[in-house]
């Protein structure tokens, strides 16, 4: 139940006849916060939704939440009941939303808003920050803490528009250019790997080049230079894609060739045409790995 | 007598400000709570101090007068921002903006704080935030080998 807090549901609530007992949340970040409300007749209700831990403070008006869930608790034992600064035991509710939460709920003990200073920047604000930064910047900023890597991956993952990869036209030594449409920016950087190199397809932060020069196929990521050579072997294609990143091993690498009039007489369908590896399987490999029968094509 | 079109928010520190109903909805969160209790005209905003609510309240009406012209509101708020460099003034405006759930001036000030940081080191970052490293140095030096070429040619602090 992971939610961006770009999440377009935006709902406001307005309690009414409930009394809010404020909630610490202690473990994942950007996980749903458990927020407990006692009704006047004493029955405990959990709303389970995202929000700032600021938002707590806010609560006695009105508070903000991307995403809720009422869960009500018919048969509360008496200590909790009793909510008088006990701690809620966390065993308690995972034994209900075990599936997604395992919180440390205690009541009361929660810091004065005024007192509040940068370090205890409510997530979503520190994320909706790191969002307007560059990837340089937001890379940077992730070795500030803990804290700051988590909501720097986030918005890394979450939000950021892919970077537009462009390669000089006419002069190998001209710099790679990288535009980030989002700070509508280029960054040029020289890459000596692409050199004389042709990229036959993109996936995944990673390139699959292939020299022109020599009959070499290699996997190149331009944002931490790392190269993956392929094992060599005969690799003519026409078409080359992969289907995840090289380090990952569901990585499968597709090509087809286009049956030429010679081979035509040999083939009678693309069947024989397509030629499937296994990426994980290459590095033990031994021969050419043909999975044809699980393709029906039409 | 409040006119119909204006409604009293009251700070934090008990003082009260007159602000005409299409500024103040401009704020999501007030706009619920009028929407909520129409029969107020005084709404407490118990965690936005006097000097954040002014400030709020400045923006907001001019944004009312830029009404739909974005080249106006943008040097508005360029006007807005000048000389808003203290810390601890935008640390109180950005949660106020969230509260309020205003999102032009959330973004806003977001995005002057992230210009703030455009360039600067982690360890600038933690000086101006005040934030401590809990990084055990095996773990910081893991974060930042990841991406090494992020690391080169900082400002120095």
């Amino acid at each position: 139940m992971q939610v961006s807090f770009r999440s377009s549901v935006c709902l406001l609530f307005i309690l009414r006849g409930f009394e809010f007992l404020p909630v610490e949340d202690m473990t994942e970040t950007y996980s749903p916060r458990v927020l407990v409300l006692k009704s006047r007749n004493g029955s405990l209700q959990l709303l389970l939704c995202t929000l700032c831990c600021t938002d707590v403070y806010f609560m006695s008006v009105a508070f903000k939440a991307l995403s809720c869930q009422h869960v009500t608790v018919d048969e509360l034992p008496d200590h909790l009941n009793s909510a008088d600064g006990n701690t809620l035991l966390p065993s308690f509710f995972s034994c209900r939303l075990a599936e997604t939460i395992q919180y440390i709920i205690r009541v009361s003990n929660t810091q004065p808003y005024e007192h509040m200073t940068w370090p205890e920047l409510p997530n979503e604000i520190l994320a909706l920050i790191l969002s307007h930064l560059p990837l340089r910047d937001n890379i940077r900023g992730s070795s500030v803490c803990k804290t700051w890597l988590a909501a720097a991956i986030f918005v890394r993952v979450a939000d950021k528009p892919m970077w537009i990869m462009s390669f000089p036209q006419y002069n190998d030594d001209d710099f790679d250019d990288f535009y980030d449409p989002s700070q509508k920016k280029i960054c040029g950087l020289d890459l000596p790997e692409l050199h004389g190199s042709t990229v036959c397809y993109a996936r995944d932060g990673w390139l699959l080049l292939s020299k022109t020069t020599i009959d070499h196929v290699f996997f190149f990521c331009p944002y931490t230079r790392e190269s993956i050579e392929l094992p060599n072997h005969d690799f003519s294609y026409q078409y080359v894609a992969f289907f995840a990143s090289p380090k990952s091993p569901s990585c499968v690498i597709f090509t087809i060739v286009h049956p030429s009039k010679g081979h035509q007489k040999k083939t009678n369908s693309l069947m024989d045409c397509l030629l499937l590896m296994s990426f994980g399987r290459i590095y033990n490999w031994a021969g050419r790995v043909r999975l044809q029968e699980q393709f029906h094509l039409p | 007598m409040a006119e119909e079109n204006t409604i009293t928010l009251k700070s934090s520190d008990g003082k009260e400000f007159l602000i005409s109903k299409k500024a103040a909805t401009l704020s999501e969160t007030i706009k619920a709570m009028v929407e909520e209790d129409n029969s107020s005209s005084v709404f407490p905003l118990t965690v936005v101090d006097s000097k954040t609510l002014a400030d709020v309240i400045t923006f907001l009406n001019k944004h009312v007068d830029c009404g739909d012209d974005d080249d106006k509101k943008k040097s508005c708020d360029e006007e807005f921002m000048a000389g808003k460099d203290d810390m601890k003034d935008l640390f109180d405006l950005v949660v106020a903006a969230n509260y309020l759930d205003v999102k032009d001036l959330l973004d806003l000030i977001c995005g002057k704080i992230a210009d703030m940081m455009q360039g600067k080191s982690p360890e600038w970052v933690r000086k101006t935030f005040n934030i401590q490293n809990d990084f055990s140095p095996e773990e910081e030096a893991k974060v930042r080998e990841e991406y090494a070429w992020a690391h080169e040619g900082v400002e120095e602090d």
